[in-house]
């Protein structure tokens, strides 16, 4: 797992041909700091025979009832077993940028939030490929991912996910109000089965007006605060 | 130099992010005395603190935040240039404390409750007051009471809330809706990310900002109303 310097240039949103030598040499010092520090982990339960109401968008697992709404219902309804993953990039970057940022060196604690970000993300990427993977063997296939508080499925959720996966959790707590604690952690589900699709994201038919990551192709704007 | 040219210096440095003269950016400005050493010299050979902050730094984050809005420059300028602001800033504290350099106006700000993300806060906060306005940060997952309890000891303060989760940035209107009973007059501002304009309507907020620049648009416009 690598986190590309691009892709910190990018979140930081500095135009491609714009990330002068000292930019670009501070980003490859912070990499290497943050990859030496990270705690990344990453953990998978599989629940069987996932029951669908398309209508209603909603998944029941075990008597537990996700209110994923019909775009991500639809994505998952051919799944006979589903994948709920959890993954972190740890404490250690994200007290490394508030260290970085009460010492007033505010760019290099903002590059290590991002980096922390982005090794979030490449656990998931990580958990992904290796389903991907392990099931291509059964003959089985893995929709795309799907987490709480995108595609318009409620962030509540997050509750009921972690009830159900127990203590195969990374060790992340859940606030009251459903934040992840290492903040730089994922969760989600990856949908299994012989006959399901990988769709992409579709973000121009989706309602949600307040989700995060709207068209993940978009830039995202470090500086929405 | 003379202190107008002393001023014009401590303006570059800002400006451009030079800090002090150990840092290496930008390159153009290597081994020259940052904003950290000249403002030390002004300070030294009299420049009042008030003219250091109104026509050196003040300008220079003026400058600054018209080139980002204008997309002359990018985040980590931005944030460079802040840094040499602050380096300067620390040695005008003082002045500060004894009245005799005076803000724009106070501004409260806080991640609201259930949410503990500060990254966005804590960059608003420092563009914030380098445009010349004294904040009060109150955290993270600050309730509405603490930020009443503030609005109360500081009555004059526009209050700023972020707030990063759909299951948070509801906590606004609770906390605007209960401003507005201490202070029906009170401005209040709201930023982060999933936060709009549509919201800040719906929210019965007075502002919405997109990025710390936006904050220190609607702050400056509210003192050119008094």
């Amino acid at each position: 797992m690598a986190v590309k310097r691009e892709s910190i240039v990018k979140a930081l949103g500095v135009p491609h041909n714009e990330a002068d030598d000292y930019l670009i040499q501070l980003i490859d010092e912070m990499i290497a700091r943050c990859m030496e520090i990270c705690n990344p982990q990453a953990a998978v339960s599989v629940f069987d025979k996932p029951v669908f109401n398309k209508d209603a968008g909603e998944m029941v697992i075990d008597g537990t009832i996700f209110s994923l709404n019909k775009m991500v219902t639809s994505a998952l309804a051919k799944s006979t077993s589903v994948a709920f993953f959890t993954g972190t990039c740890g404490e250690e970057t994200g007290q490394y940028s508030k260290k970085l940022l009460k010492e007033g060196h505010t760019l290099e604690g903002l590059i290590a939030d991002l980096i922390g970000s982005e090794i979030a993300e490449g656990v998931a990427d990580y958990i992904h490929k290796k389903v991907e993977s392990d099931i291509a063997l059964e003959g089985m296939k893995a929709t795309n991912r799907y987490s709480p508080g995108y595609c318009n499925w409620p962030v509540n959720d997050q509750q009921k996910l972690f009830r159900l996966i127990g203590e195969n959790n990374c060790g992340i707590r859940l606030t009251e109000s459903s934040l992840m604690l290492p903040i730089k952690s994922v969760s989600g589900v990856i949908g299994l089965g012989r006959n399901v699709i990988k769709r992409g994201y579709a973000c121009a038919w989706c309602d949600a007006e307040h989700c995060l990551y709207r068209d993940k192709k978009n830039d995202r704007d470090p500086m929405a605060v | 130099m003379n202190n107008e040219e002393l001023l014009a210096a401590i303006l570059d440095c800002v400006e451009y992010g030079k800090v002090n003269k150990e840092s290496p950016y930008p390159l153009a400005m290597k081994g020259r005395d940052g904003a950290d050493e000249l403002t030390r010299d002004a300070l030294a050979k009299g420049v009042p603190p008030a003219d250091i902050l109104n026509e050196a730094l003040i300008k220079a984050m003026d400058r600054v935040g018209q080139k980002f809005s204008e997309k002359k420059i990018f985040v980590p300028q931005m944030l460079v240039s802040a840094k040499a602001k602050n380096s300067a800033l620390a040695h005008l504290k003082p002045y500060f404390s004894s009245g005799e350099v005076k803000r724009k106006g106070r501004f409260i700000i806080g991640t609201v409750s259930g949410d503990l993300h500060d990254i966005g806060k804590n960059l608003v906060s420092m563009i914030v007051e380098g445009a010349g306005w004294e904040v009060i940060d109150l955290g993270v997952d600050v309730s509405s009471r603490k930020f009443g309890e503030s609005l109360i000891k500081y009555p004059d303060a526009v209050v700023g809330l972020s707030a990063l989760l759909t299951t948070t940035m509801v906590n606004m209107k609770t906390i605007t809706r209960e401003l507005k009973n201490i202070n029906p007059f009170v401005k209040v501002i709201i930023g982060g990310a999933p936060v709009s304009d549509a919201f800040r309507a719906d929210a019965g907020a007075d502002g919405y900002a997109r990025d710390p620049q936006g904050a220190v648009v609607f702050l400056n416009s509210l003192t050119k109303q008094k």
